[in-house]
């Protein structure tokens, strides 16, 4: 959305591509993490570029929209666009459905925009997730807080407030092939950690980490605030096990203090979930000719430059690239921007594609 | 008279309402008014539903429209002459109804009223609303760039390359920046017939808009004026190097980066030492990895102690990965630091390895090497004042408000790269400077547009030259001509948040798209009782309050039926007389809704808003009566259950519980 804003504002002529039914992404999904003060999480940042995009007079929206092929012509590309799988009724009701028949887009460039999907704990049984009620992820969290109703994460309660988050689950994982940092997990945590304290300022969290990755403007001083009222503990548990009673789980891992094992008792444990890339890029793959990194996520031509790729007039911006926070896939967004505009003649038109 | 008629146009998009919203009887209720013009559009606002409304206005010569669907424009362009010289715009008042007739309820006859309420208060607006002319101002495109650094020669360079003449202003503040400028980027610029170099200069004022600059700068004692279109600010960081001998085993991070660069062999035993003063800056942590794992190449051994391994960023795993299986060792300490003690020339460490508590064990290098703190220029009060955009929260150039970063500001053309603003490494540099190239092609089109003129303006008869607006104005957008005893409204900086309209105390400055006389009109009609039942005035802000209502319409949430809602283009817009004369004239409350602090687009307007309601709220309790009548609610964009919690609270407060993170005022 920022890309296709950005081109817009230039005078290009662009065509955004949206698989689900909503512009967004996974962060149109992201709450608010505001307390006394803005805490800079960038959430509602999604709610302006849905806005300004879809309002752009240079940009025709296509969401709920597939891509069936991918043609290169002429130095430009052509993508057929197909209604998305899903409610048939609906889309033959919604006056305003854009792709209701099957339809052609072209563009002198192509910028890829697609995201990632949050990474799914559920195949790491030690965690818990999925099978210990009082193990959650940091993105249930998020749609708790979301909805504005804390109690369905932990009921308010005297004794029973102990929260601990893991963090890096589903990164810097070199035994399942993800050895990358996510990026966004540890401000997200801390945020959220942040609000639920001013929430209820009773509760007893404990973030478990690897490396806190304090980084970017202001989160220094916000790390140190949220620090006075919270426990950070170097080193992440190894497992989630069953508590004496139901609304209780034990973390086993190593006490950093001594150096020996230790078990800890929490009411809710909240697993910070990084990116993943997105399996259902395939199509994208193939019909633009490029490749992919170790990890799945697209490759990017050199170490340098994270938006160009190897298919001349193909850009990336954004998580499709490698995790990224908001505020980074903007300034990418912005960049990979320029750099078409650099390419082009004027007024030609582009594609922007996003999931 | 029929030039006074008024258009009220229905979206195509209604439709999709059907069963929710009962337009028909609403249509036939306002078709019995002569002054009004009710009909329907075919297409969809942004897919030429706009020419639509344009046409029929100029067809049917109406003085203003109303559109009930979504739209964040508040004027569109319609040339009124037929020689196609001047032009003006139509006022176009948003009333939304698409949303807002999904969160009536299902209660139709309420639904009725309400959805007609909101109708009739877009078309009160309206009304009084002024068109505005339109005009082409002339554009400067020749950038100035400040600094000396990564971010000013990569801008420099990108702007030229975009086409754009490039003023490259090197200040004579030495760089504060771990990487050296590479000689290719350094000689490219050196050769750009588009940039031109000044050095040593000073910044002293700059004045005027968007397209339009006059910087005042001092080079080598003399004051110089320049003309031009934006302003990027791309200075360094301060490192303080200050307590590290230049020579001896503790050496500062760049100055060992600097002889390792002056050497091409030679590695030696070092250790460095990182988060000694607080988690390491990237630009610090990205250097002490470089510069071990070279050691290391050069048949070194290096050493990193540290608390919190940075591994951010695109390749910093990736680095970090590298380094590691170099050979680079790294031990993470906790509580206890490690000491150095001299010992002949060269240091033995004593280091608690966080993993082994219980134990510490020594080693002997011979440089301990430190990254100096990376902290914000002494002089950056100055330049933030020169620039009027405040501080960030650690004093650091541009304040941390979401909406305008990354490279942005609240003062449109003024922009910021590297150090100065931001934790960066030259990765992330070469990002920002083609981010800033990106927005200012944006700012500064080839072809000038024709731009709405004086939007806010003023009425200098009423303007008593107090400057309230000059201090208070977040986007530099007023300047004062003090010759003249005047103020002007720069249209082009302006973002018409209305901070200066309601704060101006001669009323000298009005809004066109909420006068003083339309929000007085707009109070009347949203005050009124409907049937029993007395309103409860919500004044929504329309970067935050009024997308969440809308959310929450979409969402099917029911708003309670006591709210009547007037939007404003920021909580700021709203004074004290505006919310004690909507008691006044029978509202049961008012709820001021504005954007949490420090995300305000406007920097301050939500808290001028909440520093407003606070004072009526003491004026109340101290003449006896209930505070709790005025209310301020910070809320974003995204928090409809958030949203719909507070209104259910503020409106039904017996029954209803508080929303989350209500902090009573």
């Amino acid at each position: 959305m920022e890309t296709a804003a950005s081109l817009a504002d230039l005078g290009l002529k662009v065509a955004l591509v949206e698989r689900s039914e909503t512009l967004g992404g996974q962060a149109a999904h992201w709450a608010c993490m505001a307390t006394t003060s803005c805490a800079k999480c960038s959430a509602c940042l999604i709610e302006d570029s849905i806005s300004r995009t879809s309002l752009h007079p240079g940009i025709q929206v296509y969401t709920h929209a597939e891509i069936t092929e991918i043609r290169k012509e002429n130095g430009h590309y052509e993508m057929d666009l197909v209604p998305a799988r899903g409610s048939m009724k609906e889309r033959n009701t919604h006056p305003d459905w854009p792709v209701k028949t099957p339809t052609t887009v072209q563009g002198n460039s192509v910028v890829l925009a697609t995201g990632f999907e949050p990474f799914d704990p559920k195949n790491q049984r030690l965690l818990g997730y999925g099978h210990l009620p009082e193990v959650t992820t940091t993105k249930d969290l998020d749609d708790i807080l979301k909805r504005d109703d804390l109690d369905a994460f932990l009921p308010k309660s005297e004794n029973a407030n102990r929260v601990a988050f893991i963090q890096c689950v589903g990164s810097r994982d070199r035994k399942n092939g993800r050895e990358y940092c996510s990026q966004f997990c540890c401000k997200t945590s801390i945020r959220l950690v942040n609000r639920m304290k001013h929430l209820r300022p009773e509760l007893d969290v404990t973030i478990y980490y690897i490396d806190l990755q304090i980084m970017g403007k202001e989160f220094r001083s916000f790390y140190e605030d949220t620090k006075k009222n919270v426990r950070f503990l170097q080193g992440v548990p190894a497992e989630v096990r069953p508590g004496s009673e139901v609304g209780s789980v034990k973390l086993v891992g190593i006490d950093p203090k001594t150096g020996l094992g230790m078990v800890e008792e929490y009411n809710r444990v909240v697993l910070a979930v990084g990116m993943a890339p997105d399996i259902r890029n395939q199509k994208l793959i193939d019909g633009f000719g490029l490749e992919t990194n170790e990890f799945g996520f697209f490759a990017s031509k050199d170490d340098s430059g994270l938006i160009t790729t190897q298919t001349p007039g193909v850009y990336l911006a954004g998580a499709c690239a490698g995790p990224s926070d908001i505020q980074q896939s903007r300034l990418q967004a912005m960049a990979a921007a320029r750099r078409i505009a650099a390419g082009l003649v004027n007024g030609g038109a582009t594609a922007s594609q996003t999931a | 008279m029929d030039t006074q008629r008024i258009g009220i146009f229905f979206g195509d998009q209604q439709d999709a309402l059907s069963g929710q919203l009962p337009l028909d009887k609403i249509v036939k209720t306002l078709e019995g008014d002569p002054s009004l013009f009710v009909t329907r559009i075919t297409k969809s606002f942004e897919n030429g539903g706009r020419s639509e409304i344009a046409d029929l206005c100029r067809e049917h010569d109406l003085a203003a429209a109303v559109f009930g669907g979504p739209t964040d424009q508040e004027f569109f362009e319609l040339p009124l002459a037929t020689d196609g010289e001047s032009s003006t715009t139509i006022p176009l008042i948003r009333a939304n109804l698409l949303e807002r007739g999904a969160w009536l309820g299902k209660d139709e006859s309420q639904a009725v009223d309400r959805v007609e309420r909101q109708l009739r208060i877009a078309v009160a607006k309206a009304r009084r609303a002024r068109p505005i002319p339109l005009a082409t101002r002339p554009v400067n495109r020749r950038v100035m760039v400040i600094g000396g650094n990564h971010g000013a020669y990569q801008s420099a360079r990108n702007l030229s390359q975009a086409g754009l003449q490039v003023l490259l202003l090197k200040t004579s503040q030495p760089s504060g920046c771990f990487f050296p400028l590479t000689d290719d980027l350094e000689k490219s610029v050196a050769g750009d017939g588009n940039i031109e170099i000044r050095e040593t200069a000073e910044l002293s004022r700059i004045d005027g808009q968007i397209g339009d600059f006059h910087v005042e700068a001092i080079l080598n004692g003399k004051r110089e004026r320049f003309d031009v279109g934006a302003v990027v600010v791309a200075i360094d960081a301060r490192v303080v190097e200050d307590g590290i001998a230049p020579e001896g085993p503790i050496v500062s991070l760049r100055g060992f980066m600097k002889q390792q660069a002056a050497t091409k062999d030679g590695g030696e035993t070092i250790a460095v030492l990182l988060d000694k003063n607080g988690p390491e800056r990237r630009c610090a942590a990205e250097a002490s990895l470089a510069c071990a794992h070279e050691n290391v190449r050069r048949g070194g051994k290096s050493t990193i102690l540290f608390r919190n391994m940075p591994v951010y960023g695109k390749n910093g795993q990736k680095h970090y990965d590298e380094a590691r299986a170099a050979g680079v060792q790294f031990l993470r300490y906790d509580e206890i630091e490690p000491e150095f003690k001299a010992e002949g020339g060269k240091l033995e460490a004593t280091m608690v390895d966080s993993m082994v508590p219980d134990r510490a064990f020594k080693f002997v290098i011979d440089h301990l090497i430190q990254p100096a703190p990376v902290q914000p220029r002494l002089e950056n009060p100055a330049l933030a004042s020169i620039l009027r955009q405040p501080l960030d929260r650690e004093g650091f150039l541009q304040p941390g408000n979401i909406r305008h970063l990354p490279v942005s500001s609240a003062r449109r053309g003024i922009l910021f790269a590297g150090g100065c603003h931001n934790d960066c490494d030259p990765f992330e540099v070469r990002y920002e400077s083609d981010a800033v190239t990106s927005q200012i092609l944006a700012l500064l089109p080839e072809a000038p547009v024709s731009a709405p003129l004086e939007i806010v303006r003023v009425d200098q008869s009423k303007c008593a030259s107090c400057l309230t607006c000059l201090r208070l104005c977040p986007h530099g957008a007023i300047e004062s001509y003090l010759e003249h005893k005047s103020v002007t409204i720069l249209s082009s900086a302006c973002w018409e948040c209305g901070i200066c309209a309601a704060a101006c105390p001669g009323q000298a400055i009005e809004h066109g798209s909420l006068s003083h006389d339309q929000l007085d009109d707009v109070l009347s009609v949203a005050t009124e009782a409907l049937g029993e039942q007395k309103p409860t005035l919500v004044f929504a802000c329309q970067q935050s309050a009024v997308p969440s209502l809308n959310s929450a319409g979409r969402l099917g949430l029911t708003i309670p039926a006591e709210a009547s809602i007037v939007e404003v283009p920021c909580a700021g817009r709203i004074d004290e007389g505006a919310m004690m004369d909507a008691l006044a004239r029978g509202a049961e409350r008012v709820l001021v809704m504005g954007c949490h602090p420090e995300v305000c687009r406007s920097l301050k307007g939500n808290l001028l808003a909440e520093k407003r309601v606070n004072r009526i709220r003491a004026m109340l309790k101290e003449s006896g009566l209930d505070p709790e009548k005025v209310q301020y609610h910070p809320i974003a964009n995204n928090e409809p259950y958030r949203l719909v919690h507070i209104l259910d609270h503020v409106i039904h407060p017996e029954t209803q519980p508080a929303a989350s993170a209500e902090t009573t005022n």
